[in-house]
């Protein structure tokens, strides 16, 4: 059988661990951050959306790429064409969709800032995201460990803790 | 797809504004919301991956989805979303403990037991059923499973930590 419980079990469980900790921390910095949400009550709205579509995002990047390193048409040595095209479409829909998001915002609230601040903050996220990715699968992969198991948890924890992260710099860096 | 998604996690977001109360009348239990939601996703996006993979590699076929393989995958998955949520109540109670909450280890481990366990059975099920329907409708299970459970995911887990709350306050 090529999946067995015990494996599965011995590589998943020491980095939830972890990535429990790290996500009770993310936790605390937005508590800890709440008043100046609560002053402007759309930033709130962005929090999910930013978490889900940049967490969504990926893991269909991690999907993608750990099926690409099992089946063999991706190799474990960031180059060659199938791993730069999958980064380009996941580029390309992240583009896509938080433009759209961009557009729902400025229908809902007639600001450019807000539009420019939920754009900057999910690209960014995204850029994050694919620097994570990438070397997560590829090393675990190349020390035996199924990809499958490892770079999904890292990538949502990891769009979690980032998209708060970077909300709050572009807040900043826009300046309301 | 990815946009109705996007519609969902705001709806998620409205149960939470819900409890409310419940944060105040439960101390800790705040601390491990983010933690306790993001499990249950890592849990199970990772069991859609490599069921995803097992698809590319041939593992599991369209007429025999449910075959040994998928078992294993299954049960170590529900396996570890109970460890997992052991090892939250007590981490989160020693995190609301250094943090001042006057926090009830026992209540909070009940709590996340029952929510996670409950949740990780209904995803790991749910899993399965989505890479099922992916095969059969011919789509790449990786395109379609991590972010239709990382979002379903979400939502199951809030209302089961909604009851799981109801159920220990009543007792």
């Amino acid at each position: 059988m090529f999946y067995q419980m015990k494996k599965i079990l011995k590589e998943s469980l020491p980095i939830l661990t972890v990535l429990m900790i790290v996500e009770i921390f993310g936790g605390q910095i937005l508590n800890s951050q709440l008043e100046r949400f609560i002053m402007l009550p759309i930033l709130l709205m962005f929090i999910p959306i930013i978490n889900g579509v940049c967490g969504n995002i990926g893991s269909i990047l991690g999907a993608r790429v750990s099926s690409g390193l099992h089946v063999g048409y991706i190799t474990p040595d960031f180059r060659g064409k199938e791993l730069r095209e999958n980064v380009i479409g996941v580029l390309i829909l992240a583009l896509l969709i938080f433009c759209f998001i961009g557009c729902l915002v400025y229908v809902i609230s007639f600001s450019f800032k807000l539009v420019f601040i939920i754009i900057g903050a999910g690209l960014l996220v995204t850029f994050w995201v694919i620097c994570l990715c990438i070397p997560t699968a590829i090393i675990s992969f190349r020390n035996g460990i199924d990809p499958d198991n490892v770079v999904i948890p890292i990538l949502t924890t990891g769009a979690d803790v980032l998209g708060i992260c970077c909300l709050l710099l572009m807040v900043k860096l826009v300046g309301i | 797809m990815l946009i109705l998604l996007a519609i969902a996690e705001l709806f998620t977001g409205g149960i939470l504004w819900n409890m409310a109360t419940m944060f105040d009348n439960t101390p800790g239990l705040i601390v491990i919301v983010p933690a306790i939601i993001d499990l249950r996703g890592n849990i199970n996006g990772a069991l859609g991956s490599r069921l995803g993979s097992a698809a590319h590699l041939g593992l599991i076929d369209v007429k025999k989805v449910f075959n040994k393989e998928t078992k294993e995958n299954v049960k170590a998955s529900v396996v570890m979303s109970v460890g997992t949520a052991l090892l939250l109540g007590f981490l989160g109670w020693l995190t609301s403990t250094a943090l001042g909450y006057n926090a009830n280890a026992l209540i909070l481990i009940t709590v996340t037991l029952i929510a996670g366990t409950l949740a990780g059975l209904i995803l790991a099920l749910a899993t399965v059923g989505i890479v099922i329907v992916a095969f059969k409708r011919g789509l790449d299970p990786d395109n379609v499973a991590g972010p239709f459970l990382a979002t379903i995911g979400d939502i199951i887990t809030v209302i089961c930590l909604f009851g799981a709350v109801i159920l220990v306050g009543g007792i």
